[in-house]
Order: C-alpha cells, then structure tokens, then sequence
C-alpha cells in the first residue's frame, strides 16, 4: 500500500505545482510578461505561483487559521482564477515534454537525462520517508503543525519559531492538507525548479552540454540533496526565487520595462520573507536595479514590490516579539527583552564554531568554509567547484550585465554571511549563482583554448559528480526501504529520528494526562502532549533562571502550569542544581523511567548511546 | 586571446598556477571526508582506503 501511498502523495504534489504554473501563467499574462522560452516562462509562472501559495498559505497559518478546508480553498480559487491559462499550462508542458525527448536522441544526451532523472528520482524517493530532519523536528514543521492545530506557530519557549517565514507557508499548506510528506515533496520541487533554474541561467553563458554539467552538478552536491531530500527545511526556496530575480532585474534592465522591475521586486521579496538573510539579497537586487538604471523611480517600485512581498513576517514577529527581526535588534527595539544567556545562546547557535571579525577571519572565510566546512556550518557540503575554479571568475565576461547581476548578488549575500554569520550553509540561496558563474570561468578557459585547464575542470567537475553521486546514494540508502514500505514507519523513526525514543516514551505515558510537560530536548515535533520546551538557549522563561535557586524555577513552572518535567539524560546545566534541589525537597518526584537509545552528536556519524529517561511530576 | 595572446609565458604561468591550485583545492577538500568515511564505509575499506 506505501509506495501507491507516495506515488498519491507525489501526485498531490504534482497537481500543486500544475495549480502554481497555472495561476503564475495568469499572472504574467495579465502583466505582459513575455518571457523568452517554455522553460523561463515555466520557471517565472512557477516562481509568480509559489510566492501567492506561500504568502496566502503563511498569512493563514500565522493566525492559526490554516485547516484542510481554508489550504484547498486556496488552490481551488488559485485554480480557478487561471481560467484559460491552463490551456498554456499544457501547451508549455507540451513543449518541454518534446525538448526532454529531442535530447534522448544522442547517446550522450541520453546519458545526461538518464543520469539527471534518476538523480531526481532518487531525491524525490528520499523526501517520501517521515521526518527525521533536525532542525525541522525542532521548529520548521513544529510550528507549522501548531498552526495546523489552532496554536499559534510563535512559542517563546521555541524562540527559533520567530526565523519561520513565507517558505514555511509551504509546510502549514502540505501539514494542513494531511501529510508531513506533502510538505516534504513541496520542499523537493523547490530543488527541481532551482535546478531548472540553473540550466536556465548556465544557457545564458554556455553551450547547453555545459550547462547540463551545471544542472547536474547543483542538484547532485551533498548540501542541495540534502536540503531537497530530508532536512525538511525550505531554504532552497530562497534559492529558486535568487535566480529568478536576477534574471528578471537583467531583463528589466535591459528592456528598461517597469513590468519587469515589478517582478523582480517580488520574486526578490520572496527572498526576504522566507528568512531574514534573504533581507540582503533583496537589498541586494533592488540596489544594483539602481546601479545600473540610475532611476530612482525603478528601484523605488521594485523596492516596493519586494517589501509588499515579503513583509509578513516582519510584521508578525514585530507584533508578537516587539522586533521585526527578533531577537537581533530586540536593543533598538527595547522590548521583549530575552534574559542575556537565550539571546547569546541564539546568536552562537547561528554562527559557525569559528566566527571572528577579524581581518584574518574574514579573509579565510571564503577558502575555510569549503576545505574547513565542518567548522564553518557545513560548507563542506557544496563541493570544491566554487572554490577551486574561483580565480576563472578572472575569465568571465562581467561586462555582461547577467553576469555582473549575478556576481554582485552573489559578492552582496556572501559578505553579509561573512560579517554576520560565517555559516556555510546559508550560503545556499547564492550557491546557483556561485555555481554557474565558476562554471562559466571553467567555460571560457575552455574558449580560449586552454586545453589542460579545460581537460582539468571537466576533470574535477566530473570527479565531484561521482563523489556526490556515491555519497547521495549512500545517503539515501536509509531513506529508501521505508518510502518503498519495505521498512516499518516506526522501526524507521526509533532509528533515524534524534529524540524520536524519548518523545515516544512520553507520548506513551502522558497522553491523555491533565497539565504541561517540560523536556530540555530539540527535536519536540513527535511529541503528542502539551509540552513547554525547556531548553534555556532557546526559551526565554528557564533562560531567565539560569543559575539561580530552585525557588525561581518552581516559579517558572507554576506560571507555566507544568506538571511534568523529564529528564533526559540530564538538566541543561545552568538548571541541573535547582532542579536536583527539587528533586531532593520531593517537589519533583520520579514517576517514571526507561532506557532509550538516542543519537549523540551528529547523526551522520550514527553514533549513539543508551541513555536514561525519567519522568518527575510536579508536587503541590 | 586564443592560447596566451600577446604574453604567451604569463599566459601559460598562469594556467599552471590556477592547475596547482586546483590539485591542492581537491586534495584538501576530499581529504576533509576521512573521518566520515570512515564511520560509514565497511571496516576492511575504510581501513584500507584511508
């Protein structure tokens, strides 16, 4: 029954997509948006069709008003407003049907297509197994599970929920629809559309066969499978809607055309509402708009069009945490303030282990972020091709104004993470562009007849896609079997899924009992019980009582009408001396216990360790 | 500039530092997966290997 299962769910996602061309198909009619081919047309439709999923979907959801009923009634009017335009939906499917057939008529086109095509089906394969993505467990889907329940997706004791944006509207609409998996598929064909993004753009600066190693390249590295596959977070997004506004501002450019202004605004607004970094490329777009027209009128409308974009969550997080960019301005904002030790917390825990603003820093970051990745938030996960072709970027026709586009958004968003973050993977949004452009270097090498520079690139560029082949495969060996149903869900989870033993113990013991309970670990997504998340780096109520007497913290767990806390294995630290106080006053007495096992570190290594779980209830 | 244009040996220089500095990018960067590997490949491979 499973994979009939996943091939519904593919489907649901599929009619998703064909509701979002549609709908994006009108809108570019109704605009006069012309583009140049089925493929850009498609892409922009798509792009145009999302960000109205995403935005209506979000503001929905930030409300806690996102139910079955409301997520079908936004395709159904999505639907039905394209009218006509289904009839160019399926006239433009037609015609990249017929150019995916013309490639299978040579041997190596039919080599690549394969190549791609299975690839793609391996990821989207990958993204049908339940959740198991950290960070997502933690916030991205357990926010979005909390609008889909009438709660509000903004917890304090989660501050992490406040870094949801317009791309977790995809998530409410795939959870309210009645599956995680839907969502899952949602998050996979933003990385098909980058990767059709990317050959779009590779074509506007190489010969096709190139562009193909591009296409393939991007949705092969490890961080993009990855990020398409199971992490369950919708940041490639960020990147399917880069691309598309770097073309359209180049279109605008070049056409001097305010239709076109207007849409890269919105597509580049898209960028900002799905995370505050997005903010820089926004920025980024809409100021080079200026550079090169010298028109404050244009930047002014597409400065407009990106904040009408992507302003929701701004204002949300204003309205409810008193900061539009919570809690990293909470200063100039002088409210809510976060007890010191939460807000540190939340700053260390979105730099890399080695951030510093030091000149040396800043200088190694670009080269330290690929060959020292696990140090730097995983950069090593992209692949050497940026790096290792960087000094070609020398090569490049930058008096192109694409390819100057590109670069500067590129340049932009990539000294922004270096000031602010030094995290590689939030990178990913630029990474297209990063891509195509050092592949362009690789290119031109080639044109100029540089045969062993040309011979060494093809060299690397097909040693990686081998290297990120075996290990994609590697990867998704685990995530197979229970997509294919040839795996038990529940075997599956105890497995793959951090704190997945724990929440179930819980889950088991509480259901059904009155009051709250507090557990200290991240990963709360499984979990069926009314649940504050203790944690003090991510929750401002235990954060305020870090280090202080067992008063405080009984306090802290009246307020919040806990009546359970769990312990597993231990307190957090700052917490551990208070709570044990409890413990040995008989005002927190075990109820339960049980071994578990559970991940220690990061789960790729697979290390894991039995610990023990105990349930104290709160005395009177 | 087809093949060095008016400065041949910079030219050429110059692709011979750009081949060494992308020897070294991909040495040091497959380098960094040792340990990973070495937690997920066979014991007999991984020993062997690396």
């Amino acid at each position: 029954m499973a994979p009939l299962a996943t091939l519904g769910v593919l489907l649901v996602v599929a009619s998703i997509f064909s509701v979002a061309v549609a709908f994006g198909l009108r809108i570019l009619a109704w605009g006069r948006i012309e583009a140049e081919s089925a493929l850009e047309t498609t892409l922009f439709a798509a792009g145009a069709g999302f960000l109205a999923i995403e935005v209506s979907a979000f503001a929905l959801a930030s409300c806690a008003w996102l139910h079955r009923a409301q997520a079908i009634a936004i395709l159904a009017v999505m639907a039905l407003v394209a009218g006509t335009a289904w009839q160019a939906f399926l006239r433009r499917l037609a015609a990249l049907w017929r150019s995916q057939a013309a490639l299978f008529t040579t041997w190596q086109g039919t080599l690549a297509s394969s190549g791609l095509w299975l690839s793609a089906a391996l990821a989207a394969l990958a993204s049908m197994a339940p959740l198991t993505g950290s960070d997502a467990l933690r916030y991205h889907f357990t926010t979005a599970l909390a609008a889909a329940g009438n709660r509000s997706p903004l917890r304090f004791d989660i501050l992490n929920s406040f870094f949801t944006g317009e791309g977790h509207g995809l998530i409410a609409l795939g959870l309210a629809l009645g599956s995680d998996r839907i969502a899952l598929g949602l998050i996979c064909a933003g990385g098909f559309l980058t990767m059709a993004a990317v050959f779009l753009l590779a074509r506007r600066m190489m010969s096709p066969s190139w562009a193909w190693a591009c296409a393939a390249t991007f949705l092969l590295t490890p961080m993009v499978f990855w990020q398409i596959g199971v992490s369950g977070a919708p940041d490639i997004w960020m990147a399917f809607f880069t691309v598309l506004s770097v073309l359209a501002l180049e279109r605008a450019i070049r056409e001097e055309k305010a239709r076109w202004f207007v849409l890269a605004g919105f597509l580049a607004g898209a960028v900002g509402g799905a995370k505050y970094t997005g903010w820089f490329i926004a920025t980024a777009v809409v100021l080079i708009g200026w550079v090169e027209t010298r028109s404050m009128k244009r930047m002014f409308l597409c400065g407009s069009c990106a904040l009408l974009a992507g302003f929701l969550p701004l204002v949300r997080n204003f309205w409810i945490g008193g900061d539009p960019f919570f809690p990293f301005l909470i200063e100039k904002f002088n409210s809510h303030a976060l007890p010191a030790f939460t807000f540190n917390a939340m700053r260390q825990d979105t730099r890399s282990f080695l951030f510093a603003l030091n000149l040396r820093s800043l200088v190694e970051f670009p080269v330290r972020v690929t060959l020292d990745g696990h140090l730097y938030g995983l950069g090593q996960l992209f692949g050497p091709i940026v790096l290792a072709f960087g000094p070609l970027l020398a090569l490049v026709a930058w008096r192109k104004p694409l390819l100057r586009i590109a670069g500067l958004v590129w340049l932009i968003f990539f000294g922004a993470t270096a000031f602010t973050t030094q995290m590689g993977r939030f990178l990913l949004p630029v990474y297209p562009l990063a891509l195509v452009l050092a592949v362009a270097g690789a290119f031109e090498a080639g044109r100029r007849g540089w045969r062993f520079v040309r011979g060494a690139c093809v060299a690397t560029l097909a040693f990686f896609l081998l290297f990120s082949a075996g290990a994609d495969c590697m990867y998704a060996r685990s995530f197979l079997p229970v997509a294919l149903d040839l795996e038990n869900r529940q075997a599956f989870l105890e497995n793959m899924a951090p704190d997945y033993q724990v929440t179930r113990f819980i889950n088991r013991e509480l259901r059904g009992q009155p009051g709250k309970t507090m557990v200290f670990f991240q990963h709360v997504h499984y979990l069926r019980v009314p649940f504050v998340s203790g944690d003090p780096a991510d929750c401002r109520a235990t954060g305020a009582v870090i280090g202080q007497g067992p008063d405080k913290l009984l306090a802290v767990l009246r307020r919040l009408k806990v009546r359970w806390v769990v312990e597993s294995p231990d307190f957090p630290t700052g917490l551990a001396g208070a709570a044990h106080q409890l413990e040995a006053e008989n005002i927190l007495r075990p109820v339960a216990s049980s071994k578990v096992i559970n991940f220690v570190g990061d789960r790729i290594y697979r290390r894991r360790k039995e610990i023990r779980v105990v349930i104290l209830q709160v005395g009177k | 500039m087809k093949d060095g244009g008016k400065h041949p040996f910079l030219s050429r220089l110059w692709q011979a530092l750009f081949l060494l500095w992308l020897l070294g990018v991909n040495i040091l960067f497959y380098l960094q997966f040792r340990a990973l590997a070495a937690s997920r490949l066979p014991h007999w491979l991984s020993r062997w290997h690396l």
